[in-house]
């Protein structure tokens, strides 16, 4: 609309002249306007009939939007996958409507690439599952349906595609007891997209097993072990599974760090101020059912004697429990790498090193061994050992030691690795060999095997009997003989000259139930385990004597350690020392296995 | 003449978004303008996507509720012998909490009569949480027709509650009282399911109101 059209007016108003002050000004000012702003009934239809076209449009405007607003907060809320890449993965979860069942929707480009892959077993933190099925994932948008039931039959994982069966895992009702589980995904209820050379898991689901002896419980797991459940993930076709490495660093600094196998027994400095110089063990979590979550405690110690004249006695790192006269100074040790450290490092591992360091300077290139050295400061007698670790991923239970001398030791005669453990481990009986196959009985289970308690053991020589201290007021009851050649033969392929087999057995086949003494405070409660303490111990002897064997000792105890309390049920096993000639090649195995025939 | 042109293109736009906004609507609910220290609860439809093969005849309904900041919901089911008009009875019942949001926040719930392999069990899921139940033989989930449905709100409404009232998000039951061995009928009980959203601030209250005492709680008329 334009005032352009107005005629001009016939009559002029008279000059004023423009030099007078302001108010005249504004006057010429008014009147110009007042000549611009006329027009005619035409003008004042057409301006009203513009209006009116664009009120129409205006309050279309408006309306649509609230419109928009609304449909997009709507929108949110519908199981509509946005695509806001279509050359990725975009993908969302569902909104499930029963717990059995989780839904997933996905869009890939053509030629994704993309496969869809479905594990029940061996799911863990650390990697993924090396036994799965897999599926290649249609391009285009799709829905994934993950249905996991249980009836009668067992159990029952199936995985659908736009409804049609994709992929499916059935096990029988004894695959597991399941007591609880716990879930993750990576994928979230908005839309996402991922690339297509990302791994994407969709479920993590492990399980939880109920405990064997308790009855509201579960059986203790930590997150990096294998474990049954579910495992659902997106990968690319030609990117293997990469599964968890044998060997592992646990989390955590300080006195949680520790060594070994994921799935098995590990090795730490122990963390309790008297017990320095300590190999702290701490077997699988299966074996002691949970004994492990005790980590300022040494629940279960190899404390390292080297002997340097036979018959003079063993010297001890630890601090000594119980004496009158000041202590002498523990010998620590330090965990390395190497044998010989580089000479610009100090070679100590720690949990500061992340795992690919350890990884790369500890284990084998085949990755199924993995060795340390347990680096002593020297005895007061100048020996100064080194006790090689060994750990074996064939055997996740066994740890292995080979004590040797560091250069410029002291020459060592033996090296004594005694045992120390707490109320939770009270063994009392041995396995033995038939007195009339000594030679010839192995531990495969067809050879009858003794079953010796401690009372039927001999005491060991005189010689052996000396005390560690002159100054020790704890009574402790002698060594007794555990003879070597009765000691069942154990036959490896890596090991063709054979092992004795050592083997410690509990008599408390339900340990839950005991609850003893109760004078004492839950430190000292009874829940011990039904496991066994298993030894493999080189059966060549030594080439320069027959006294040159390794010698097997017990020690019974009748109190509870470290305490002066009557251990109900009689005397159990206390300490076990097992003495190595030195120097030696062959290393000694140790393991604290699950008793499954009292957990059955 | 743009003008013109404007409206014709804005009233064919406004109408598809209408549309589109009606459908969205009445399939996943659309929360009411109201004051946003309430609790809002639409219905929302079940998407084919969501029941996969061999659960098809489920039953299921599907709420979104929007809660203020810092509500900390509570979840009751009972299956067995439900009330008409206030929660409790002598049924299987089962509480859960959801976690408290400084901010305003979302959840969908689905109260889900799931029939596998021909049983019946009931599963409940909400934003955090899922549980499953089984239904008791004399509450005939598979007959709707024979049973009395009440849910707190259809598709396409909204409903505002105040953050200390009880919600009642679904009960159904039996058109008859239940009945003892002898024949005789029980008084005010009925063969059903229901399920309750409240605070949890309001647990003890609304404990005595499910065990009689009426004057704790009131449920909200529809």
């Amino acid at each position: 609309m334009s005032h352009s059209s107005a005629k001009p007016p016939e009559h002029s108003e008279p000059d004023i002249p423009l030099t007078t002050p302001a108010g005249p000004t504004n006057r010429l000012s008014a009147r110009t306007m007042r000549r611009g702003l006329r027009f005619g009934l035409l003008e004042l239809l057409l301006m009203t009939a513009a209006i009116a076209a664009w009120i129409p449009a205006i309050q279309a405007r408006r309306e649509i939007l609230q419109l928009e607003t609304d449909i997009q907060m709507m929108r949110q809320a519908t199981v509509e996958l946005i695509v806001q890449d279509p050359s990725v993965l975009n993908l969302r979860a569902l909104p499930s409507v029963w717990q059995n069942m989780e839904v997933w929707k996905y869009q890939t480009p053509p030629d994704g690439g993309l496969e869809l892959r479905l594990a029940t077993e061996g799911i863990n933190s650390t990697g993924f599952p090396i036994h799965y099925q897999a599926i290649p994932l249609p391009d285009g948008q799709h829905t994934i349906s993950l249905k996991a039931t249980k009836d009668q039959d067992g159990f029952h994982h199936v995985v659908y595609i736009d409804g049609e069966t994709a992929l499916q895992k059935h096990h029988p009702p004894t695959w597991m007891k399941a007591g609880t589980s716990f879930a993750k995904t990576e994928v979230s209820s908005k839309s996402r997209t991922f690339p297509l050379h990302q791994v994407v898991t969709l479920r993590k689901e492990q399980s939880q097993a109920k405990h064997p002896l308790l009855q509201f419980a579960i059986a203790p797991v930590e997150p990096q072990q294998d474990k049954k459940g579910v495992m659902l993930w997106i990968s690319p076709q030609a990117l293997p599974a990469q599964p968890a490495p044998p060997f592992i660093a646990s989390a955590g600094q300080g006195v949680r760090w520790t060594i070994g196998h994921r799935q098995g027994i590990r090795v730490r400095s122990s963390p309790e101020k008297d017990a320095v110089g300590l190999l702290d063990i701490q077997p699988s979590v299966e074996s002691v059912l949970g004994e492990r979550l005790w980590d300022k405690e040494t629940r279960f110690g190899v404390s390292v004697r080297p002997v340097v004249q036979l018959g003079s006695g063993a010297e001890t790192p630890e601090v000594q429990a119980g004496l009158k006269a000041p202590a002498p100074a523990p010998i620590p040790f330090t965990l390395k790498a190497e044998f010989t450290p580089p000479p610009q490092s100090t070679g100590k591992l720690s949990g500061k090193m992340n795992t690919e360091q350890w990884l790369q300077r500890s284990v084998s290139d085949d990755g199924n061994k993995m060795r340390l050295f347990a680096h002593y400061q020297p005895f007061p007698s100048g020996a100064q050992p080194i006790v090689e670790i060994l750990f074996d991923a064939n055997h996740p239970d066994r740890i292995g030691f080979l004590p040797r001398a560091a250069p410029g030791s002291t020459p060592m005669q033996a090296c004594e690795l005694v045992t120390r453990f707490d109320a939770r481990f009270f063994w009392r009986k041995v396995l033995l060999s038939d007195a009339q196959h000594t030679q010839t009985s192995t531990d495969s289970g067809n050879t009858p095997l003794d079953v010796l308690l401690l009372s039927q053991l001999k005491p060991a020589p005189k010689a052996a009997l000396k005390p560690l201290s002159p100054n020790a007021t704890t009574a402790e009851l002698p060594w007794l003989d555990v003879p070597f050649n009765r000691l069942p033969l154990s036959h490896l392929p890596s090991d063709p000259s054979g092992s004795r087999k050592l083997t410690l057995r509990t008599d408390v086949n339900n340990a839950t139930k005991l609850k003893f003494p109760l004078q004492v405070t839950s430190r000292w409660m009874y829940q011990g385990v039904p496991n066994q303490q298993v030894w493999w111990l080189p059966a060549e002897r030594d080439t320069n004597g027959e006294d040159r064997h390794i010698k097997v000792q017990l020690r019974p105890t009748d109190s509870f350690p470290t305490t002066k309390l009557p251990l109900p049920g009689g005397q159990a096993i206390g300490n076990v020392r097992i003495t190595i000639p030195m120097p030696t090649t062959q290393p000694v195995w140790l393991a604290i296995e699950a008793d499954a025939t009292l957990l059955n | 003449m743009i003008g013109v042109a404007f409206t014709i293109h804005s009233t064919s736009h406004l109408s598809t978004l209408r549309q589109r906004h009606a459908d969205l609507r009445m399939n996943v609910g659309l929360f009411e303008q109201a004051d946003a220290s309430k609790v809002r609860v639409v219905r929302a439809k079940v998407p084919e996507e969501l029941l996969a093969p061999g659960i098809e005849d489920s039953i299921v309904w599907r709420f979104r509720i929007s809660f203020p900041a810092n509500y900390e919901p509570c979840y009751q089911s009972t299956l067995g012998l439900v009330k008409p008009g206030s929660p409790g009875g002598s049924g299987s019942s089962n509480t859960s909490f959801g976690f408290p949001n400084p901010e305003p926040s979302e959840s969908i719930v689905s109260l889900s009569f799931i029939k596998d392999k021909g049983e019946w069990i009931f599963s409940k899921n909400y934003t955090g949480g899922a549980s499953t139940h089984s239904v008791p033989p004399a509450f005939r989930i598979g007959s709707l027709e024979n049973l009395v449905i009440e849910q707190v709100v259809d598709y396409g409404d909204s409903r505002s509650f105040d953050v200390h009232e009880p919600i009642c998000l679904l009960r159904i039951r039996d058109k008859t009282l239940a009945t003892n061995r002898d024949g005789t009928p029980k008084k005010d009980l009925h063969n059903g399911f229901s399920f309750y959203v409240f605070n949890a601030q309001n647990e003890k209250a609304f404990t005595a109101w499910a065990e009689g005492k009426t004057a704790s709680m009131e449920e909200q008329k529809q």
